[in-house]
């Protein structure tokens, strides 16, 4: 990882049900989308300083639903 | 409950509005007005039974009013107490379980036949309205979600309250770092709701076979998913028997996974965080009282039934 790598989030929408977790943690990156809570992102890219919180909505997704990969 | 897509979703969608994290975000005020004039009651009393006198009520109060169930009809007495009554016999009287079982139905049947006549904002009479109109929903089946709401959303809530103050109870030293350091509610909650979630297992219909563990399972055989057993599971979770406020990842299932979710979990995460925002902020002190005995109700939840504590003056 290199310090100029710009990351990508997105959400798959076959695993969200709307547990949440990524948008109690990281709610500059996400937000409700629906009535049963599945998120959509509010970036593309992570801005440099949201990188760590990203990450921990990957991590705390009980689905597996957050994906972050190079963009 | 047992539904499978597409009517379950359907069915869902029935109740989600009121449970959304929107919707919830908007009932965070008149909750924490109700939890403050309670701990404030309560701690100036010096000695209480916080399950019912505390875990009940708040989530009582928050089911029983606009947009959810609706402003509760007059029963003869509190109608707390008088739920509670209910849901203690049909949790722990098994000889009174089915009658504790029939008052509710009936409690709700009066409560669809009183939106009949006055329509409110509430689900009941938003249920009314799709029966009316024609929709894939009978009668029989609104009752069925009523019920569903009266248990998951009050039952099911006030025993992870109980849960969350026993263990506050019994470790002073969790409120004394929670009140330090406010920001570590939520992440404490989830852990806590790793440890204690109430909702020991769910009960589900195989849809297909599955090899597990070398034993094979067949479809259409009931199986029991022992959530508690995963959230304590070492290969998830490092030192699952420990409690740890901090702990990242936390992918629990205090409120389980996939279509079948917990509906009312933005609900559930928001009484908790409120309760203890205020509890550790008004009423740090607070130990069960001497020689207390505590008494858990049988059943799938794990419920506290009783809770006696004092408040120590700060």
């Amino acid at each position: 990882m290199s310090a100029g790598t710009k990351y990508r989030l997105s959400i798959d929408p076959e695993r969200c049900v709307g547990h949440g977790r990524c948008y109690d943690l990281a709610p500059a990156l996400f937000a409700p989308e629906d009535d049963e809570g599945h998120a959509r992102v509010l970036v593309q890219i992570v801005p440099a300083d949201q990188l760590e919180r990203a990450r921990m909505a990957v991590a705390s997704c009980p689905e597996g639903a957050v994906i972050l990969d190079e963009a | 409950v047992e539904a499978n897509p597409p009517r379950h979703a359907w069915l869902r969608k029935l109740v989600a509005k009121a449970l959304s994290p929107q919707a919830v975000a908007t009932y965070e005020e008149r909750i924490r007005e109700h939890v403050i004039e309670l701990i404030e009651r309560l701690a100036a009393r010096g000695a209480c039974d916080l399950v019912p006198e505390f875990a009940f009520p708040v989530p009582a109060k928050m089911m029983f009013h606009p947009p959810l169930l609706g402003h509760p009809l007059p029963v003869e007495g509190d109608w707390i107490a008088v739920f509670q009554g209910w849901v203690h016999d049909l949790k722990t009287n098994p000889a009174k379980s089915a009658q504790a079982g029939k008052m509710i139905l009936a409690y709700l049947e009066r409560l669809l036949a009183d939106r009949d006549a006055h329509p409110q904002d509430d689900i009941p009479s938003e249920l009314l309205e799709v029966v009316r109109s024609g929709g894939d929903l009978n009668r029989q089946e609104a009752l069925g979600i009523m019920f569903v709401l009266f248990m998951g959303g009050i039952e099911t809530p006030a025993n992870a309250i109980g849960l969350l103050l026993l263990h506050f109870a019994h470790h002073p030293e969790d409120v004394e770092r929670l009140r330090a350091n406010p920001d570590e509610i939520p992440s404490a909650i989830e852990e806590l709701l790793r440890f204690y979630g109430p909702s020991q297992g769910v009960r589900r219909t195989l849809t297909e076979d599955v090899c597990l563990h070398g034993q094979t399972l067949s479809k259409g055989e009931p199986v029991w998913l022992l959530l508690n057993g995963a959230d304590r599971d070492e290969l998830e979770f490092e030192h699952a028997q420990e409690i740890r406020f901090d702990r990242h990842p936390n992918r629990h299932l205090g409120f389980g996974a996939g279509p079948h979710r917990c509906i009312g979990s933005h609900l559930a995460r928001l009484l908790l965080r409120v309760i203890t925002q205020e509890l550790v902020d008004r009423a740090p002190r607070f130990r069960l009282q001497d020689g207390a005995q505590l008494r858990w109700g049988m059943g799938v939840s794990r419920s506290l039934e009783t809770l006696p504590v004092v408040f120590e003056r700060p």
